[in-house]
């Protein structure tokens, strides 16, 4: 049944939570300003739709973030992105792909549409900016099953991206480590 | 300088401030429901048991099942709006139907002009709500919610859908206006023929302010709305001043008709003297007029109440 909602613990809670949830969605969006801040509002209206009758989450930032990637799915399905030039999209980068709008726009949209396992490593590689032994840490697996997760991960990004990048396969170089 | 990778403080502004109107909105709707039954107690008990049950099947079905609630309320809310918008489409063809009728009967002399303009504006009406229907489709269909159509509705993937429906709407009375004035030179023509009595020309003189107070308060909504999305207003402010702007159209339209009221007590007055009219006439323009500047009293004083919380508003 759907209940009050403390507007001073919903303000608060926004305002513990708007900047990194707000970074989140930006990196996503390659820098594109007035998506993040459509898709970080769209994320919050979607908050109060569910908070009424579940209550506040524990960890509400992990809560805004997961329904955040929800939204972005929701948006890179809808989308469809430009035609890209093969020679700006280097899968094989070590450096995250946050600061180069189309670059991102074409992975966020890549990832729209791959399996949740493939992409969340993907994520913590590309939009996080996380190393091989990082990713490896948090998810208490040895480097080596790491890299070759990510390297899984990346050939099914390739083929998903070779829609709409003529000739990405024959572009990308050997995998490396970064 | 600011971090590129902070918000912009205007948007974490504007996107609190939306927050909090949206919490009040959702609170006094769960308020104003109050007292629930039985039967709804026992779904809703019901329905917690299958959420239960449901939760059991694992959190990994959690992300899945977010994404399929989210399609299925777009998809259910899509044909409800689908249909909205059908009807309205129906109710175009019937009103422009309708005029191909009026003019022929025109051209045969059994209509008349007028007849042909509120055909004319009846079908302008049926455009505006297929125009209408259609944008709430179009946001259902962005947004997988209900319209919103509230001054501080925040935008839908950077479509401000408020100020587009109530463009669309304004046309409406604009089409009325121009009925109306057509009439009032009518009228005026006849009154100087001798045809027609001053209280029948002040009666369109009364429609005519009464549509023009409302096409001023649509432009000030709108005006508003943008003030709101610019970050000069907030969602509270927002809100009180389209209440100002409502009562201040109410008051606008309710003097003229005041002062037509007056007449018409003076009318029925000369028409008893003369033994044209009874005592119940007389006493019913006297009502009418008292019920008018009764309305008249609370808008006042609604208005002088809005005005108070706006300046309360403007001195936090």
């Amino acid at each position: 049944m759907p209940r009050q909602l403390s507007e001073d613990e919903i303000v608060q809670t926004y305002r513990q939570t708007i900047r990194p949830l707000y970074v989140y969605v930006l990196r996503r969006v390659g820098g594109d300003v007035s998506l993040a801040e459509d898709l970080v509002q769209e994320t919050w209206m979607r908050a109060l739709d569910a908070w009424p009758g579940k209550g506040v989450p524990n960890e509400p930032l992990a809560w805004l973030v997961r329904v955040a990637r929800n939204v972005l799915v929701s948006h890179f399905r809808r989308t469809q992105p430009q035609l890209v030039d093969p020679s700006t999209l280097d899968l094989e980068a070590a450096a995250p792909v946050a600061d180069a709008p189309d670059m991102a726009g074409v992975v966020s949209w890549a990832l729209a549409r791959v399996r949740r396992k493939h992409a969340d490593i993907l994520e913590a590689f590309y939009f996080d900016g996380k190393s091989i032994a990082e990713i490896a840490r948090d998810r208490s697996l040895s480097e080596r099953a790491v890299e070759g997760r990510l390297h899984r991960a990346r050939a099914v990004l390739k083929k998903k991206l070779s829609r709409i990048v003529i000739g990405v396969t024959e572009h990308a170089r050997p995998t490396r480590t970064p | 300088m600011r971090d590129q990778h902070e918000p912009r403080d205007e948007f974490v502004e504007r996107l609190q401030s939306t927050i909090s109107h949206e919490v009040r909105r959702r609170n006094s709707l769960t308020e104003s429901r109050g007292w629930t039954p039985r039967w709804q107690m026992k779904a809703a008990a019901g329905m917690a048991a299958l959420v239960i049950v449901s939760m059991a099947i694992g959190g990994a079905v959690v992300a899945l099942a977010y994404q399929v609630q989210d399609n299925e309320r777009r998809d259910s809310l899509s044909a409800v709006y689908l249909r909205q918008f059908q009807l309205a489409q129906q109710r175009l063809q019937l009103a422009q139907a309708e005029v191909q009728t009026a003019e022929q009967r025109r051209v045969t002399g059994l209509g008349t002009e007028e007849a042909i303009l509120e055909s004319r504006q009846k079908v302008a009406e049926a455009e505006v709500a297929v125009k209408v229907a259609q944008l709430q489709l179009e946001e259902v269909r962005l947004t997988a919610r209900e319209p919103l159509n509230d001054v501080s509705s925040p935008l839908a993937s950077g479509r401000d859908f408020v100020t587009e429906r109530w463009r669309i709407e304004r046309t409406v009375p604009l089409l009325a206006l121009e009925l109306e004035r057509t009439r009032l030179r009518v009228a005026a023509q006849r009154f100087q023929l001798g045809t027609a009595d001053s209280l029948e020309v002040a009666a369109v003189e009364v429609r005519v302010s009464d549509i023009e107070a409302g096409i001023l308060a649509f432009s000030q909504k709108i005006d508003i709305r943008q003030r709101f999305l610019k970050g000069e207003f907030d969602a509270a402010m927002a809100g009180l001043r389209v209440q100002e702007v409502m009562a201040e159209q109410r008051r606008k339209a309710l003097l003229p008709k005041v002062e037509f009221a007056q007449k018409g007590i003076q009318q029925a007055q000369a028409k008893f003297a003369t033994g044209m009219a009874t005592t119940i006439e007389v006493n019913e323009a006297k009502l009418r007029l008292l019920q008018l500047q009764t309305e008249l009293a609370m808008t006042d004083l609604e208005l002088a109440l809005v005005r108070r919380k706006i300046d309360q508003l403007k001195g936090k």
